[in-house]
């Protein structure tokens, strides 16, 4: 029964992406993706109702599918737990409402009139990520681990035609551009590269253990005892986690997720906000038992929980920094996914100094299911927008909310759950996440997640105010937009809304069925730092609206009490600064050693134009690969033409034609190989 | 008489093709023998017991020597003959169109001395993986040798004569050497078999002194400077046996000779060593070229340098698993993108990358061929680069880790390395699969159907061997006598 359907749940999208390949027909092709989702849906809530008592269930498809000497033999083999059966019900959930959404906005497109490539990618990406969720070996977890870089890879560059619609970054003439194809070439080498350095940590953990199996990772534990070194299996985890730090945009290799922003919407929001980019996350989730066992063994095990912690802060901070510079709007969002996905490694990192670590573990689920749901929403209406106005831009937008009332409702309440405002879902994953910092006594966390929710309120304030900033006679609407596209983010924003009602309840559900203990003693927040966390992000609304104020309508109303408050309180002062440090916080600046990685990075993206002009790495590999490959081609002209030359002169002077130099010059040769030989056997 | 016919068949089918004046006539004999060829290699790898050795000639001369023909099937070369095979038929089907549009240029050249010239070179790659003894392992590696030199000298681009001759010298200056070491280790051993027991006692300069020789066949850095050029100028069907068959061969001969028996500890380092600069110097050169053939020429060695690194395994079984995978997979691929890059040529006559984009637009089947090729090469599923891939690395680091820090560092380089071809692929694709459509005032002809399905077969191809690697691996353990 099991087996049947998790074989539906995983081979309907598969099946359906082959099978729309034949059907030329958009709509056709979109009812059988549509059809096959639903189906993988149902059958992963089936599931989820066989194993939410705390079962487990193993399915094994095939045994033996790459057999390695000295290793147990890699199978298709997959677990199910209350976890995995989560996470998939969610990201079939996300995909039947993204994918119901995406029927209008692909089919409208006039560019691209084959929509089957869209409808393939997308479904082979759901496939892979139920792999990913479901599979108990790091071999099949790595198969759809890739499957996924690759459809989000395609996705991406899903306007390959680079037609200058679709280009991101500018404005033109101000900022560099970039083109669809660019941008994917840029995620994937980034992606994929990290994704190399994780199939090596996964071959030296495999060795390690000698299994392939996640459960074979308690054998590292005797190891350890037994005596193997702790570099070892901490650099295996380190290279492990590069894989995830990429695919969920984490510091230092978050670079490529602005750039995912090139493909369509429904991607952005489906991929790059809230399925692909928290498979890092979930998969470290997977892990932690083990990570926590290991690391009561081993004391320099807590360098993986610390390099989880900074790159999750680091990531976190400077992310929201640059959600408050963008002025594109998928660009802020894409920034917003960065930082929120910085709380969950904080979380998973704060894991391994906490008092029960699958407490942070439920906070970090959580959080997970609260962002996949109000950022898809937001992503969706940010679909609508720009299809309706035309623009990418925030300040060319302009919309009046009396005209565009749904679409600001939803936006509002997802912002409003982004920034963390009671009694929205956002809130109580804040203070979760607050509370589980606090619990394993990182208050300098503490201090950086307060900076955090600060800039959040402020990104996602002045996002709202510039967006919904217009005039009620500005000029826009010049494209209509399918009523099917406004259901699904209103049903997410009332999944957000409703939810966030009853939030305790599903934080209690989260923390037995993870921990799987009964009775936790529950310790109270201290009400302070609550009220410190909603403070901080009431001065965040705050100052993004004194910032943006010319963008609010009827503002000469407020205009004169602002000019006033300028004046008392010589804001101005601090506008100065924040303008100042508006051009200072380039963390290209800040962090000097990361110029040179970027640079590289670069390099390799814009050889043509930018090699010359760059920094004393390029140069030094360049020169050398010149100089070195000037040698040589000097060898081949020496010993290539000149004899070639020589040769011929003297074949030329015992009277041969040309065809007949080759031969004889290979009979010649060959009866010296051969004399050479004959003596050697005659000796 | 089973194996012998494997090189005997399109013997006599060159000769018969050398007469045929019909080119319709001769391609089609070429490629219904060389698919005869790999159904019949596929019936003997189902039916018959491996492995599988047949003597041919004996002779003893005053009890001084003993000599005999053999031919044979075993572990060691199933996999590598089931990859040439397989692969051939679509090659020579290609070859058809491609060739008749190439011979317009050239004058005094037919297409059935083309067809015969390949069938005798396929002929001699069979030959060298069945052989069974140094002599036979000599003549057809001259066998390929000489063929090629004359598909290059007849057919190639550019300045060929040049091309041809830089080829001729290089390779033989390598068969040379390796003929050296070859009867070096005849005069230690007392026989002309290839036998892993009779390499005991042999001095450790012998095996350094092979390696060399096969290095210069597989191209490996440093004694590269043959392989850009002989692979850039030859016509692209014969790019396509060139650089993944008949380079690869080389990493054969020293995986059949010395390869996985020898346990010397400078030997693993040097291999290492020359492996990771082999790939450095190729994804790097790959990266900076603009001419798509001299990038997939330096991907090559770049490849060459991955089979080194499977060869510097010394567990036999292991070893020669990473090894045949990975020469399957780069086969498959690398034919797959010469092919593509074919059409390129055929179609619009253009090789520099820069001058071309959006080809997804005009033939999907190429840049289809482009993104499936560099992504099995990037060892991407659902291609069977992911397995030869993971085969190489666990072999690596299981070996490494057993040995020394060093190595188990120098390993780790290695495959740090493995970043490089993701990175050229990925060039590769985004200039000329994606983009705006270019040359923009070009009339784009219409591919013709041998084409296209020689292309799709290898893309099959390269997904089945994803699919069943057991098989393949169940069936190479299996024809193991050790």
């Amino acid at each position: 029964m099991t087996n049947d359907l998790l074989i539906i749940e995983l081979m309907a999208p598969t099946i359906a992406a082959l099978v729309l390949l034949i059907f030329k027909n958009k709509s056709i092709s979109a009812f059988i993706s549509l059809i096959s989702v639903c189906l993988s849906f149902a059958a992963s809530l089936i599931l989820l109702l066989n194993v939410i008592d705390g079962g487990i269930i193993s399915i094994d498809l095939v045994n033996e599918w790459i057999v390695l000497p000295g290793l147990k033999p890699i199978g298709v083999t997959f677990t199910l737990d209350f976890l995995s059966t989560l996470v998939s019900l969610l990201v079939c959930g996300l995909a039947t409402l993204i994918l119901t959404y995406s029927i209008s906005y692909v089919n409208a497109d006039s560019d691209y009139h084959d929509t089957r490539r869209y409808w393939f990618l997308i479904l082979i990406f759901i496939a892979s990520m139920l792999v990913v969720i479901n599979s108990d070996n790091f071999i099949l977890m790595f198969v759809g681990w890739e499957g996924m870089s690759l459809s989000s890879y395609l996705l991406i560059g899903y306007y390959y035609g680079d037609e200058s619609k679709y280009w991101i970054g500018g404005p033109l003439n101000k900022a560099p551009m970039y083109k669809p194809s660019q941008c994917s070439y840029i995620t994937f080498l980034i992606v994929g590269s990290a994704d190399t350095f994780m199939l090596l940590g996964i071959v030296m953990l495999m060795v390690l253990t000698g299994s392939p199996y996640y459960e074979d990772l308690y054998v590292i534990k005797e190891l350890l005892i037994e005596g193997i070194p702790d570099w070892a299996v901490v650099l295996s985890f380190i290279l492990f986690l590069l894989g995830p730090i990429a695919k969920s945009a984490q510091f230092p290799l978050h670079l490529w997720l602005p750039y995912a922003m090139a493909g369509p919407t429904p991607v952005s929001a489906l991929l790059h906000s809230a399925t692909m980019v928290k498979a890092g996350v979930y998969i470290i989730l997977r892990l932690l038992p083990y990570l926590i066992e290991i690391s009561h063994v081993s004391s320099v095990f807590t360098l993986i929980f610390y390099l989880l912690v900074v790159s999750g802060s680091v990531s976190m901070v400077i992310a929201a920094v640059n959600a408050g510079r963008s002025i594109e709007l998928k660009r802020v969002l894409a920034y917003s996914t960065i930082s929120q996905i910085g709380y969950m490694f904080i979380l998973l990192g704060v894991a391994g100094f906490a008092e029960i670590p699958l407490v942070a573990g439920a906070a970090t689920l959580y959080h997970l299911i609260n962002h996949a749901l109000f950022k898809s929403a937001l992503f969706l209406t940010a679909g609508i927008l720009i299809h309706t106005t035309g623009t990418k831009y925030l300040n060319e937008m302009g919309l009046h909310i009396k005209e565009f009332k749904s679409v600001f409702i939803v936006t509002l309440i997802s912002s409003l759950s982004l920034i963390g405002v009671p009694p929205l879902m956002g809130f109580w994953s804040k203070e979760f996440i607050i509370e589980t910092v606090i619990g394993a006594g990182h208050y300098i966390l503490f201090l950086i997640t307060l900076l955090c929710s600060f800039l959040t309120a402020f990104y996602a304030t002045r996002m709202l105010v510039i967006v919904f900033g217009g005039q009620s006679d500005a000029h826009y609407g010049h494209h209509n937009v399918d009523r099917l596209m406004y259901y699904p983010p209103l049903i997410l924003t009332s999944a957000t809304f409703i939810a966030g009602i009853v939030g305790l309840d599903i934080k209690g559900n989260l923390l037995r069925m993870i921990t799987l203990i009964e009775e936790l003693e529950h310790k109270h927040l201290e009400p302070s730092f609550i009220v410190a966390s909603l403070a901080v992000i009431f001065a965040g609304v705050l100052l993004a609206v004194y910032v943006n104020v010319s963008y609010i309508p009827y503002s000469s109303m407020f205009d004169r009490s602002f000019v006033k408050l300028r004046k008392i309180y010589s804001l101005r002062k601090l506008l100065i600064i924040l303008k100042e440090y508006k051009n200072r916080f380039n963390y290209r600046k800040m962090f000097n050693y990361f110029i040179v990685l970027s640079r590289c990075v670069n390099w390799l993206v814009h050889r043509e134009r930018h090699y010359l002009n760059f920094g004393l790495v390029t140069v030094v590999i360049r020169n050398f690969f010149t100089t070195a490959n000037y040698l040589l081609d000097l060898t081949v002209m020496v010993i290539g033409r000149n004899s070639f030359k020589y040769l011929k002169k003297l074949f030329k002077a015992v009277g041969y034609a040309d065809m007949d130099t080759f031969l004889s010059v290979y009979v010649v040769t060959l009866s010296i190989l051969l004399t050479g030989m004959l003596i050697l056997l005659f000796r | 008489m089973v194996v012998l016919e494997l090189v005997v068949i399109p013997m006599v089918a060159a000769v018969v093709v050398f007469s045929v004046r019909n080119d319709r006539v001769a391609s089609i004999l070429s490629t219904a023998t060389v698919g005869f060829l790999s159904i019949y290699l596929v019936l003997i790898s189902l039916f018959k017991e491996l492995p599988m050795v047949e003597n041919y000639i004996e002779v003893v001369v005053h009890g001084h020597f003993e000599y005999s023909f053999s031919l044979g099937v075993d572990g060691f070369n199933i996999v590598v003959l089931i990859t040439a095979l397989t692969l051939l038929p679509s090659i020579y089907l290609y070859s058809y169109d491609y060739m008749k549009h190439r011979i317009k240029d050239l004058e005094g050249v037919t297409l059935n001395l083309f067809y015969g010239l390949l069938l005798l070179n396929t002929s001699g790659i069979v030959g060298v993986l069945i052989s069974y003894n140094m002599i036979a392992f000599i003549i057809f590696y001259e066998l390929i040798v000489l063929t090629s030199w004359g598909l290059i000298y007849f057919y190639g681009y550019g300045n060929r004569v040049m091309v041809s001759f830089t080829y001729l010298v290089w390779s033989l200056i390598a068969s040379l050497i390796i003929v050296i070491g070859l009867s070096t280790i005849y005069v230690y051993a007392g026989t002309f078999q290839f036998n892993p027991s009779s390499l005991a006692g042999i001095p450790p300069w012998v095996y350094y002194i092979l390696l060399i020789g096969f290095a210069i066949k597989m191209g490996l850095f440093g004694v590269h400077m043959w392989l850009p050029l002989a692979h850039a100028e030859a016509p692209t069907p014969f790019s396509a046996v060139l650089s993944p068959l008949i380079v690869g061969i080389g990493g054969y001969g020293f995986l059949r000779v010395v390869g996985p028996f020898v346990d010397l500890y400078e030997l693993t380092l040097v291999l290492l060593v020359w492996g990771i600069a082999s790939i450095i110097y190729g994804g790097l050169g790959a990266l900076l070229e603009d001419d798509i053939k001299r990038i997939l020429a330096y991907s090559s060695i770049s490849h060459m340098g991955y089979l080194v690194l499977a060869l510097s395994v010394h567990d036999p079984l292991l070893s020669t698993m990473s090894f045949s995978y990975h020469y399957l997979s780069h086969a498959y691929a690398k034919a797959l993108l010469f092919l593509s890059s074919g059409v390129l040529i055929y179609a619009l006559d253009i090789r520099n990358i820069n001058m071309v984009g959006g080809i997804l637009r005009k033939y999907k089947l190429c840049g289809l061929g482009f993104m499936v090729g560099f992504l099995s090469l990037a060892g991407l599923p659902p291609f069977a680069g992911f397995i030869s891939k993971l085969l190489i690395i666990s072999s690596v680091i299981r070996t490494a880790s057993e040995a020394s820090l060093e190595l188990y560092a120098l390993s780790l380089a290695a495959l740090v390395s493995m970043v490089f071809t993701i990175a050229y692929g990925l060039r590769v694709i985004k200039n000329v699969v994606f983009g705006a459509l270019r040359p923009s005032n070009v009339e784009f002809v219409s591919l013709p159907i041998t084409m296209h399905i020689s292309l799709i077969i290898i893309i099959i191809l390269l997904v089945i061997t994803w699919f069943i690697p057991h098989l393949l691996l169940n069936l190479m353990l299996g024809a193991f006598k050790l």
